[in-house]
C-alpha cells in the first residue's frame, strides 16, 4: 500500500531479505513471502528493501487489485510497463499467456544483473496472476531473482486459492516473513517524535504501524476505537472541496490516474493540493493514492448510497472518454457497477469475461458474466441464454459443477422456449457431463439419452458428435468398453468430417481409454499420441482430459512410474492454466498413486487439497476420501472409518465399479487391520462377482486377496493382477518381489508376513516401521514372536535421527557450541582442534543451512532441528 | 475441532531447557504448527523423559502428522479424544 514514514523494528526482516537477494545474485533464485495483517508495514518493508538495493538489483514491481472482480494479470501488466521493451510489446500485441511468462521468465534468467520481483496483495489475486505465481515459483531457482509475494494475512479461509498456490512452491527455495506489531517500546518512540502521550495506545492498535501513525495524525484527544474511525475523524476536518475530491478518489481501488482525476472531479480539482497537504493521499509518479487501502475502504464504506452511484458515474464517464482498452475492461465493469448502470455492464462484463477467460482467469470470467447476469432481466432470452451458457462453461472448468448445472439448465429452458434444438442439445451434453462429476449418475445419464435424441433429429453436427463421445464416456466409466467403442467410434468419424479437433480429441481419448479396459496394450499408445495431439494444436481442456485419463488408468493398472511422471506432469500443465477441475481430478488420483507406492505423508498433502475445498465435486470427494481413509487405516491413526463410510456412501450413489472396488478394498483393509479378517473378507465378497464379469484384472486381484486372507474362497489366480495370483497360490516371494517391481513398499511387506520366513519377516518388518505402519507393524510383531524369533526390535528406531540439513556429527557439534555462545577459540578448547578448524566447520554450517550469520544458525537450528541441538545439549 | 492424543517417543530422551531458548524453541514450534491450524494444547512427559503425551487441537490427524514432520518429532500414534470431567456430576 502506501509507504510509512518511519521503519521501525523491522532490521532483521531486511537483512533475511538481503540474505535471499544474496543468494539469488548467485545464480539460485528465491522466494520472500511477507505476510500479515492489513496496515502491518508489508508494503513499507519491500519498499525500503527496493529502496536500499535500488542499485545492484533491477526492479520489477506489480500489485494486485481490490475491484469487485480483478483485471487479469494486473500485476504483470505493471511489471511490463516498469520492464518496458519485450514484454510490454508481447501483451499489446495480444501474445498467448505461455508465452507473456516464458518471456518474463527469461528476462529473469538473464545473469547481467540480478533482480527483485514484487507481487504485492495476493489476497485480491486474480486466477491468472496465481497462476503466474506458480508459473514463477516452479522456476525461481533457475534464475538470479528474489521473487517477492505479499498478502494480508486475516480472512483467508483455507479454501482460498492462496493458499493453494502458497503451498505449492517448492519448499527448498522458500522463506516466510511474517510481520508482527511494533513493541511498546517503538510505539512510545514514535509518540515522542509526534509530540505525543502514547498511553493505551499499544494496547488499542495492537502495535499496528497504520493505525499508530494514523492516531498520531489526528490531532483528536484520546484513541479511537478502531483504524476506521480514526481514519473518518481526519477526513472530517478537511475543507469542503477536498472532502468531496477525497471522496471521488475513494470509489477508484488502489491508486488513480491524475488525468482521470482531473477528468472525472472537474472544478472540485482544484483542491488537489489541500488534499495532498492534509498527508491523507499522496501523489506518486503521476497517480494519487491514499496512505493506505484501509483508509480508502474507510471513507467509500461512510459514502451515503446515492452518492456512491453519482461518483462511480463520474469514473465511469472519465474512463469510457479513454477508450475502451480491453486490460481496462475489469475497471469499467467495476464502476459500471458501482454507477447501476445496467446497459453498460451489460455491455462490459460480457467482454471483460472473455478477456479473463483467454488469459487462464476463469474465476473472473465466471465473476463478470454473473455479474451481468444479475443486470440482464431485460434483455432478450437468446442474449440471456448465451450468457448462462458461457457461465456454465466457466464453472465446469473451475470445479463448480453445482452452479454451472444451474446456469446449464436456465440456458436449456430458453433455447428450448426459443426453439433451438441444436444449441439445447449441446446445454444437455454439458449437463450430463456436470452431473457425472456431482456423481448424480443417473441424472448424467438421462441427460445423455436426451442430447442424443434432439441431436438425432436434426441434420448431423457437432451437438451430435458431442452427445455421442459423452454417451462413449458414460460406458467408460461404467467399465463397459465394448458398449462405449462404437458410440466413440462413431463421434470421432463424425468430428473428423466437421473438423473439430477438440471433439476428435475427446472421441480418441475414449476409444483409447475403452481399449485398455478391454485389456488392449495398444490402447497406451493411442492414449499418449491423443495427449501429444491435443498440447500440438493447443486444445487445452482435451488436453487435460488426456493427462488425467492416462494418469488414472497408469494408477488402475498399477503403471505407477507411467503415472508419476503423467500426474506430475498433467498437474503443472493444468494449474498453469486454471483448468481447475483437472487439477483436482489429478490431485485425487495422485493421492492413491502416493499411497500404494508409500509415500504417505505426500499422498495426505494431495488429499488435503481437495478435502480442505468444502465446495469441490462429490467425485472427487468420494476420489481423495478412499486413500486417506486407507491412509488413516494403514498408520493406525483416527477418522479411517468415517473417511471411508462417506466414500462408500458416495460411491454407492455413482453406482460406478471403478469407485466401489477401491473403497471396499480399502474398508476391508481397515477390518482385517483391526483383526476381522472373515469380515474383510464379506466385505470384498458383495462385489467380486461384478469385478469377475468386468474382466478387470486389479479389480478382482484387489478384492481377491482379502477374500483369500479371510479363509474365504477366492477366484480363479488367472483372473488376478500377477502379484495377487502368485500370492493366493502361495508363492509369496514372488509376490514379494512382484511388488517390490511395481514400486509398492507396503504390499511387498504384507506379502512377507504372510509367508514362512523370518528373515525376510524382520526386513518387511524394517519397512513397516520405517513407513509408519503400526498396526501392520503390531501384527508382524506378534507373528515373529509366535515363531520364536528373539531378537524383534522393539520399535522404529529413532527413524528421524538423519539431519535435515546433511550436517556431519562434527558440524552438529560445532553448532550446538554455537547456541551456547561459544566464539571459536572456546569451541576449539572445547573439541580440542585449532581455531582454524572450528572456523572451517562454521562455515560449512552456515553454508548447508544457507544462513548468513553464526546467530541465524542458531535460530534456524532451533526453529527446525530442535531435538538434535537439545538432545546434544542434555548429553 | 477434534483434539487428538499425540503419543512420542525419544530414545535419548527429551529436555527442553527452562531458560531463553528453551521458550524459543517452543515457540518455534507453535509458529509451524500454526501454518497448519493446528494448537499444541499440553504435553506430558513420562520420568524419564523418554514419552511425552501431547493434546492437541487439529483439523485432522494429518495435519498433526505434517506438522510433525516438520518440527522433526517422532509421532507413534495418533488418538482422538475427548474431555470427561470428573467434577461435572458434581
Amino acid at each position: 500500500m502506501a509507504a510509512a514514514i518511519e521503519l521501525l523494528e523491522r532490521d532483521t526482516q531486511l537483512c533475511e531479505l538481503t540474505g535471499l537477494l544474496e543468494s539469488a545474485r548467485s545464480g539460485e533464485g528465491r522466494i520472500a513471502l511477507v505476510y500479515g495483517e492489513a496496515g502491518i508495514g508489508k508494503t513499507a518493508l519491500v519498499t525500503q528493501f527496493a529502496r536500499l538495493h535500488a542499485r545492484d538489483a533491477r526492479l520489477f514491481w506489480g500489485a494486485c487489485d481490490p475491484l469487485s472482480t480483478p483485471r487479469p494479470l494486473a500485476p504483470l501488466l505493471d511489471i511490463a510497463w516498469t520492464e518496458g521493451g519485450q514484454l510490454a510489446g508481447r501483451i499489446t500485441a495480444g501474445a498467448s499467456r505461455e508465452a507473456i511468462f516464458q518471456a518474463l521468465f527469461e528476462e529473469l534468467r538473464s545473469p547481467k544483473r540480478s533482480a527483485i520481483v514484487v507481487i504485492e496483495d495476493l489476497h485480491w489475486a486474480d486466477d491468472a496472476t496465481l497462476d503466474l505465481v506458480k508459473f514463477l515459483g516452479r522456476r525461481a531457482q533457475r534464475t538470479s531473482a528474489l521473487l517477492v509475494l505479499s498478502w494480508r494475512d486475516e480472512g483467508i479461509r483455507a479454501d482460498h486459492p492462496l493458499r493453494a498456490s502458497i503451498s505449492e512452491l517448492p519448499g527448498q527455495v522458500v522463506a516466510r516473513i511474517p510481520l508482527r506489531g511494533l513493541s511498546p517500546a517503538a510505539v512510545q518512540s514514535l509518540g515522542a517524535r509526534a509530540h505525543r502521550g502514547t498511553e493505551g495506545l499499544h494496547a488499542a492498535t495492537n502495535g499496528n504501524p497504520f493505525f499508530v501513525t494514523e492516531v498520531l495524525a489526528s490531532d483528536e484527544p484520546g484513541v479511537p476505537a478502531t483504524v476506521r474511525d480514526a481514519v473518518l475523524v481526519r477526513a472530517a476536518r478537511l475543507p469542503p472541496l477536498a472532502r468531496d475530491l477525497c471522496e471521488l478518489a475513494s470509489v477508484v481501488p488502489s491508486r488513480v490516474e491524475l488525468s482521470l482525476l482531473e477528468a472525472a472531479a472537474g472544478p472540485t480539482f482544484a483542491a488537489l493540493d489541500e488534499l495532498l497537504a492534509s498527508g491523507i493521499l499522496s501523489l506518486d509518479d503521476g497517480a494519487v493514492a491514499f496512505r493506505h487501502e484501509l483508509a480508502r475502504r474507510a471513507i467509500e464504506d461512510a459514502l451515503p448510497p446515492l452518492r456512491s452511484r453519482e461518483l462511480h458515474a463520474r469514473v465511469l464517464t472519465a474512463l469510457r472518454a479513454r477508450g475502451e482498452d480491453p486490460a481496462q475492461l475489469a475497471r469499467l465493469v467495476h464502476h459500471a457497477a458501482g454507477a447501476g448502470d445496467s446497459a453498460s455492464v451489460l455491455r462490459l462484463a460480457p467482454s471483460a469475461a472473455e478477456h479473463a477467460s483467454r488469459l487462464g482467469a476463469h474465476r473472473e470470467a465466471e465473476a463478470h458474466l454473473s455479474m451481468a447476469l444479475r443486470h440482464a432481466a431485460d434483455l432478450p432470452p437468446r442474449r440471456r441464454a448465451e450468457l448462462h451458457q458461457a457461465r456454465a462453461c466457466e464453472c465446469y472448468l473451475t470445479d463448480r459443477m453445482q452452479e454451472g448445472i444451474d446456469s446449464c439448465s436456465a440456458a436449456r429452458a430458453l433455447w428450448a422456449r426459443i426453439g433451438d434444438r441444436a444449441r439445447e442439445a449441446s446445454c444437455l451434453c454439458w449437463l450430463s457431463r456436470m452431473a457425472w462429476y456431482t456423481a448424480r449418475t443417473e441424472d448424467a445419464q438421462r441427460y445423455c439419452e436426451l442430447a442424443i435424441e434432439a441431436a438425432e433429429a436434426l441434420a448431423p453436427g457437432p451437438e451430435l458428435a458431442m452427445a455421442w463421445v459423452t454417451r462413449a464416456g458414460l460406458y467408460v466409466s461404467a467399465n463397459d468398453g465394448p458398449a462405449a467403442t462404437p458410440f466413440a467410434e462413431k463421434g470421432l468419424r463424425l468430428a473428423r468430417a466437421l473438423g473439430n479437433h477438440e471433439i476428435e480429441a475427446h472421441a480418441l481419448n475414449m476409444l483409447a481409454t475403452a481399449s485398455i479396459q478391454l485389456g488392449d496394450e495398444r490402447g497406451w499408445a493411442l492414449l499418449e499420441e491423443s495427449l501429444r495431439l491435443s498440447l500440438e494444436h493447443g486444445l487445452q481442456d482435451a488436453a487435460g482430459r488426456a493427462y488425467a485419463n492416462l494418469g488414472s488408468l497408469a494408477v488402475e493398472e498399477r503403471r505407477h512410474e507411467l503415472a508419476a511422471r503423467v500426474l506430475d506432469e498433467g498437474i503443472a500443465y493444468a494449474a498453469e492454466r486454471d483448468l481447475r477441475t483437472r487439477v483436482m481430478c489429478m490431485h485425487c488420483w495422485r493421492a492413491r498413486l502416493r499411497t500404494e507406492t508409500g509415500r504417505w505423508a505426500e499422498a495426505a498433502d494431495d488429499a488435503a487439497r481437495i478435502l480442505d475445498n468444502p465446495g469441490c465435486s462429490a467425485l472427487f470427494r468420494l476420489t481423495a476420501l478412499t486413500p486417506l481413509g486407507l491412509l488413516r487405516a494403514r498408520r493406525g491413526d483416527p477418522g479411517a472409518r468415517e473417511a471411508l463410510d462417506e466414500a462408500l456412501a458416495l460411491a454407492r450413489q455413482s453406482g460406478e465399479l471403478e469407485r466401489m472396488v477401491p473403497v471396499l478394498a480399502a474398508r476391508g483393509e481397515l477390518l482385517w487391520l483391526c483383526g476381522d479378517a472373515p469380515g474383510a473378507a464379506a466385505e470384498a465378497s458383495t462385489l467380486i462377482e461384478k469385478a469377475r464379469k468386468a474382466r478387470r484384472p486389479w479389480y478382482v486381484a484387489d478384492l481377491a486377496v482379502l477374500i483369500w486372507r479371510g479363509g474365504g474362497e477366492p477366484p480363479p489366480p488367472d483372473e488376478c493382477a500377477r502379484p495377487v495370483a502368485l500370492q493366493i497360490q502361495g508363492d509369496w516371494r514372488g509376490a514379494a518381489a512382484k511388488y517390490e517391481r511395481l514400486g509398492c513398499p507396503y504390499q511387498a511387506a504384507l506379502a512377507c508376513y504372510e509367508g514362512d520366513d523370518p528373515e525376510a519377516m524382520l526386513a518387511a518388518l524394517e519397512a513397516l516401521d520405517k513407513l509408519e505402519a503400526r498396526p501392520a507393524a503390531a501384527r508382524l510383531r506378534r507373528r515373529l514372536s509366535e515363531l520364536g524369533v528373539r531378537a524383534i526390535p522393539r520399535g522404529p528406531r529413532a527413524a528421524r535421527r538423519e539431519h535435515p540439513f546433511d550436517l556431519t556429527s562434527r558440524e552438529q557439534e560445532v553448532l550446538n557450541a554455537l547456541s551456547l555462545g561459544l566464539s571459536n577459540g572456546e569451541i576449539a578448547a572445547r573439541l580440542f582442534v585449532s581455531p582454524k578448524t572450528v572456523d572451517h566447520h562454521v562455515s560449512a554450517i552456515l553454508n548447508k543451512l544457507g544462513v548468513r550469520s553464526r546467530g541465524a544458525a542458531v535460530a534456524k537450528a532451533q526453529g527446525t532441528a530442535l531435538l538434535e541441538t537439545q538432545e546434544a545439549r542434555t548429553k | 475441532m477434534p483434539r487428538y492424543l499425540v503419543e512420542r517417543t525419544f530414545p535419548e530422551g527429551l529436555s527442553i531447557p527452562m531458560d531463553a531458548s528453551g521458550e524459543k524453541t517452543c515457540l518455534a514450534v507453535v509458529a509451524n504448527n500454526g501454518e497448519d491450524g493446528v494448537t499444541w494444547v499440553q504435553s506430558y512427559v513420562t520420568e524419564d523423559k523418554r514419552k511425552t503425551f501431547c493434546i492437541y487441537d487439529a483439523p485432522s490427524p494429518e495435519a498433526v502428522r505434517r506438522t510433525a514432520a516438520r518440527n522433526k518429532l517422532p509421532v507413534d500414534r495418533i488418538t482422538q479424544v475427548r474431555v470427561l470431567d470428573p467434577y461435572f456430576y458434581r
